[in-house]
């Protein structure tokens, strides 16, 4: 019997960088709610700087770490349609994480 | 334009969180009439002149209508948008007179905890004109929302937390206030009037309202 090789399905390096954005969406809103509820918001760490904004930020940073690694993953496929369409969503994730979730450093928090 | 007038009308402001809301929605509608003429014209030009569309490329349409038109004008908008927001929420001040909203299934009452003596009232809020005040809103049962709309914006009530909201009336007048989430059958009857006195008059007209409903 001869199957056909296993192939990893298409969708998946398009959909993964938006995948970790709607995580992330969920997450942040999740961590805000939790952290206003908790008083995080009252906890300086740094003039300024309050225990739910520093977790916001590193939660923020975790979230653009992964979709760049999801960039540098697709970044080694053999060209190809995967490839073209999954490197420019990817790219276009990286600037809605980026842009969408940026109020984490400015905005008020609770 | 009937909706632009009225006791509930977000588009004609009595105090500055107000008057920051409707100037958003201004804003919003004076950047959507150039982008809405904009995009009906280039759809009639291609259908009325036809080959007019060939003159830019497929992937150049792209560009230009889905990146180049609409980022710089939604960047614009949610950055105003942004710092609004931020200056209608403020920061928990002693500046403040604070009032507490209770909602229940068909009804509003406030308490005035900075007014000694004060009442609770009953589907009428009192205020000082010309003074800040916050307004912290919480709910009995299920999530409403509070909102008078020439006055501020709408915070939600939910049950076991309490939310905050600054409203300033500029002068003295009465003003409608609504449940602006669906609560139930009751959602429609939710509504409650907003008094606003003379700020030298406003304890004694406190002391003298009425707790039940008007």
């Amino acid at each position: 019997m001869s199957g056909r090789p296993a192939s990893r399905p298409v969708f998946l390096p398009i959909l993964a960088a938006f995948t970790i954005w709607a995580v992330g969406f969920l997450a942040l809103y999740g961590l805000q709610a939790t952290g206003c509820r908790l008083g995080w918001q009252d906890a300086e760490l740094l003039p300024g700087v309050t225990h739910l904004r520093l977790a916001l930020c590193l939660l923020l940073a975790g979230l653009a770490a992964a979709v760049v690694a999801v960039v540098l993953r697709l970044r080694r496929l053999p060209a190809g349609f995967a490839r073209t369409v999954g490197l420019a969503v990817s790219l276009a994730a990286a600037a809605s994480t980026l842009f969408s979730f940026s109020g984490v450093f400015w905005l008020s928090l609770c | 334009m009937a909706g632009c007038g009225g006791d509930l009308s977000a588009l004609d402001p009595a105090g500055p969180f107000a008057e920051s809301i409707a100037r958003l929605w201004w804003a919003m509608l004076l950047g959507a009439i150039p982008l809405f003429a904009l995009v009906v014209g280039l759809f009639l030009l291609t259908v009325l002149r036809p080959g007019f569309g060939r003159r830019l490329s497929a992937k150049g349409w792209i560009v230009a209508g889905g990146l180049a038109l609409p980022l710089p004008v939604l960047t614009a908008l949610l950055g105003y948008a942004l710092f609004q927001g931020e200056y209608r929420l403020g920061r928990p001040g002693s500046e403040a007179l604070r009032v507490e909203a209770r909602a229940r299934m068909g009804q509003w009452s406030f308490a005035y905890p900075d007014t000694p003596g004060a009442p609770v009232t009953v589907g009428v809020l009192h205020l000082p004109a010309g003074r800040l005040v916050e307004i912290t809103v919480t709910s009995e049962d299920v999530i409403h929302s509070f909102w008078v709309p020439r006055l501020g914006g709408k915070i939600d009530a939910i049950p076991g937390h309490e939310t905050r909201l600054r409203l300033l009336a500029e002068a003295p007048g009465t003003f409608g206030g609504v449940c602006a989430e669906y609560c139930g059958v009751s959602h429609t009857d939710m509504r409650f009037t907003v008094r606003a006195h003379e700020a030298g008059r406003y304890a004694a007209e406190l002391a003298k309202a009425e707790t039940g409903a008007e």
